[in-house]
């Protein structure tokens, strides 16, 4: 047995294991350097925007610093690269990190909103780790538990109370003053961005679902879905139109719901609310302790939205019990129950018909609900750049920042100023979702036990839309149980220090 | 006098030789081996420690609570219901994938013309993305415009929707997950097959033996060590199963297909719970070693050749 390796072999192939030991790993692809980003040109529209009432003013937030005179070009030998602009040039003194979801609207508006920023600090530099819906919040949390100094987290708003409570975020009261922050946000914004009277993370946009559909379909149904506001259908009337033009399985008679899974609360949850006026159990959705929904969840009047929504797929089969991808742009669902961000899909896919919104629907006994929020910036309680994170953090949710991200994504601002003044949503199809936001929009149930619930509602819904000879009544208490259960631990959220 | 110096010497020499051989071997496997530590090793320690707090990922480490969280698993019905389907999976896909891949390696391992493209075909699976494969499975089983439906429909059937069915989403994932692998484990029998000496073929053949008798009692018993290796590798990731449940379930409907790991990674994320996920997975490391070491002893081949 003669195994030995030649000398000069066993070197070479050491020395090959210490250099591949030693090679740097290769930068995450999801990483948006500043050389990446959309050309200055391309930027250049989106950044200066015309419909901005005071554009110059409000680019430069009251308590951003001026720019310090070090970052001044200094060096005129270091001249930047010839394709970046002038400002682009000067080594970044300040890198901040940004972890936030994945998609190309958001890489390139934050990345457009950046450049704009680096026209007042050059100095600063930002570094986006943009990760898929699915994997974020395990990242946040995985970081978190890591203690990883990550300057800004864009959260979903409702995990901002849960990351505010287990201090993964800071508050930035110090650098938004409670004018500052009154006058820049509606109310219904700002039920999720202060946690215990302060102010933890702005708004970056703002959403309300409306219900969508294929004028090619209705037209030839003859149904004509109210223009008006005062006009909204009672569900009654909503699911009379759904049967008309429900065909399957070519053609449904809506999809409730963004995606093609079952569904989550932000949707599956407006109906057990509707069912319920306002100011009731079921509207409120959860106890004034902000933790048990025992008793509003599984109310018998939000049971009746629960039923409905369940009666969608299996009594009147006006539903696909599995999702359809791209159902309603592909023409397999003739209404859709969305956010205005299926203005930007429609355009994505090409899709080729007419189409209007209308009003969602109110349940007859109850009212009328759409669920708000979006996701918000928010001040990582790790980071070692609190003030320049913040500072940009101000930007980004500005009127400069809100201009640039709803032209480039289209969804409805959270700027209180920049939503009064667009003219999008002054004329149908937006304004609908504008008027339905105003009149009626109310944040899914605001707790720091959100990710419980939310876990189990995704369960909840699956087993709604799937399920046969259902007591739903028994299935919504058994939920509401397990969420108080899971909750219980988050009693002290008033007190906690 | 001068041969035991000589003898002492060259033991010193080979001593000195054995231990150079173990330094270089030690180097080579070394990285392996810090990879374990930190990646393996380091994150079990700490997640033992978890399982004995109240410990979040978000909130950091709670009280100690000893064996509250090993105590609660036993009282969770969910849990025991995960534990159920779970085994229910490993049950289901184990034999049949095991017996699909014995067929598949004693047609693939003859030496014909085009082989090689059938065995490539085979073990394409194996390097498609799970992620990919289970949506790409997902929509195929779609109950209105699946491909199964497709099939269905030119014979005037529908199928009732098999993820969405208590009754079939599980068998429907199991019949995913065997497509998907069935090609590892056909290649490592096909080496088994391979390592067995034609001389025993060509003694039976001369005794007179059929083509049955030898795959009876001579491919069979020598493919034991073979079988044994497949068998526990393919029950511990059968136990383990957690991304089709992720991407085309989500554990429903009815908990039908919510796997073990499904809930505890549901505990881990979204239930913010990580010391009781954590001692849900010591327990399932502690069934998963009881079922391989009986495993062994039941598989353990004496057949040497």
């Amino acid at each position: 047995m003669s195994w030995k390796l030649p000398a000069w072999l066993s070197g070479v192939l050491i020395a090959a294991l210490v250099i591949a030991a030693c090679t740097p790993a290769a930068p995450p692809t999801a990483t948006a350097k500043p050389a990446e980003a959309p050309k200055p040109a391309a930027a250049a529209p989106a950044a200066a925007p015309t419909n901005t009432p005071a554009p110059a003013p409000a680019a430069a937030p009251t308590n951003t610093p001026a720019p310090a005179p070090a970052a001044a070009p200094t060096k005129p030998a270091e001249a930047p690269k010839p394709a970046e602009p002038a400002a682009g040039a000067k080594p970044a003194a300040v890198k901040l990190s940004f972890i936030g979801v994945q998609s190309d609207d958001q890489q390139f508006a934050l990345t457009a909103i950046l450049r704009e920023y680096q026209k007042l600090r050059p100095e600063v530099d930002v570094q986006f780790e943009l990760l898929p819906f699915a994997q974020l919040f395990p990242k946040i949390q995985a970081n978190a538990a890591a203690k990883t100094p990550t300057d800004i987290i864009l959260a979903d708003g409702p995990n901002v109370w849960s990351f505010a409570y287990n201090g993964v975020i800071a508050p930035m009261d110090e650098w938004f003053d409670k004018d500052y922050v009154a006058k820049n946000w509606t109310p219904t914004s700002l039920l999720t961005s202060q946690y215990r009277g302060k102010f933890f993370a702005p708004p970056q946009m703002e959403s309300c679902s409306v219900m969508w559909f294929n004028k090619d379909m209705t037209d030839k149904a003859g149904i004509k879905p109210p223009a008006e506001m005062s006009e909204s259908w009672t569900t009654t009337q909503a699911l009379e139109a759904w049967q008309k033009v429900n065909n399957p399985p070519q053609v449904y008679g809506v999809r409730w719901g963004q995606g093609n899974s079952p569904g989550q609360d932000y949707e599956a949850g407006l109906l057990r609310r509707m069912a319920g006026a306002k100011g009731s159990n079921a509207y409120k959705g959860i106890g004034d302790d902000s933790l048990t929904i025992t008793g509003y969840f599984d109310h018998p009047d939000a049971v009746k939205g629960h039923t409905f929504f369940h009666e969608l797929y299996q009594k009147h089969k006006v539903s696909a019990v599995e999702g359809i991808p791209n159902a309603w742009f592909d023409q397999r669902a003739a209404f859709y129950i969305s956010p205005d961000n299926a203005m930007g899909t429609y355009n994505r896919l090409g899709a080729k018909f007419a189409y209007g919104n209308t009003a969602l629907p109110s349940m007859p006994g109850g009212s009328q609900i759409c669920h708000t929020d979006s996701w918000h910036y928010a001040l990582g309680a790790n980071s070692a750049q609190k003030k320049e994170a913040a500072e940009f953090i101000k930007f980004l949710s500005g009127p400069v920042g809100s201009k640039i991200f709803f032209d480039r994504v289209g969804q409805l601002p959270s700027h209180a100023e920049l939503l009064n003044t667009l003219p999008d949503y002054k004329s149908a199809p937006r304004k609908t979702v504008g008027e339905m936001f105003r009149m009626h929009g109310q944040p899914r149930i605001v707790t720091v036990g959100f990710t419980e619930y939310n876990g189990l509602m995704q369960e909840f819904v699956g087993n709604l839309v799937a399920g046969q000879n259902l007591d739903v009544q028994q299935l919504a208490t058994t939920l509401a149980r397990r969420s108080d259960s899971l909750t219980a631990k988050y009693k002290d959220w008033q007190t906690k220090p | 006098m001068s041969a035991v110096v000589a003898a002492r010497s060259a033991r010193r020499r080979l001593l000195t030789l054995q231990r150079r051989r173990y330094l270089v071997a030690l180097l080579f496997v070394l990285p392996a081996l810090l990879n374990f530590l930190v990646f393996r090793y380091i994150p079990m320690a700490l997640a033992a420690q978890a399982s004995l707090y109240d410990y979040s990922l978000l909130a950091g480490w709670g009280d100690f609570v000893l064996w509250k969280n090993f105590v609660r698993a036993f009282e969770d019905d969910i849990f025991r219901t995960s534990l159920w389907v779970s085994i229910k999976y490993a049950i289901g896909k184990v034999p049949l994938q095991v017996l699909f891949a014995l067929l598949l390696a004693l047609f693939v391992s003859r030496e014909v013309r085009g082989m090689g493209v059938i065995r490539t075909i085979i073990f394409i699976p194996v390097v498609t993305s799970l992620v990919v494969a289970a949506l790409l499975w997902s929509m195929m089983y779609n109950k209105d415009l699946g491909l199964l439906q497709s099939l269905l429909g030119v014979f005037g059937l529908r199928h009732p929707g098999l993820l969405s069915s208590s009754t079939w989403a599980l068998p429907a994932i199991v019949v995913m997950m065997v497509w998907k692998e069935v090609g590892f484990s056909t290649i490592i029998f096909v080496a088994g097959l391979k390592g067995i000496p034609t001389m025993f073929y060509d003694a039976a053949a001369i005794d007179g033996a059929n083509r049955l008798q030898q795959f009876l009692y001579i491919t069979l018993p020598l493919l034991k060590p073979i079988t044994l290796f497949i068998v526990v590798t393919q029950t511990i990731s059968a136990m383990q199963v957690f991304v089709p449940i992720f991407v085309m379930t989500q554990g429903g409907p009815f908990f039908a297909t919510n796997a073990v790991v499904y809930y505890i990674y549901q505990n881990g994320f979204h239930y913010n719970d990580m010391g009781y996920a954590s001692a849900m997975s010591f327990f399932i490391l502690a069934l998963l070693v009881t079922v391989a070491y009986f495993q062994f002893k039941l598989l353990k081949g004496n057949v040497e050749y």
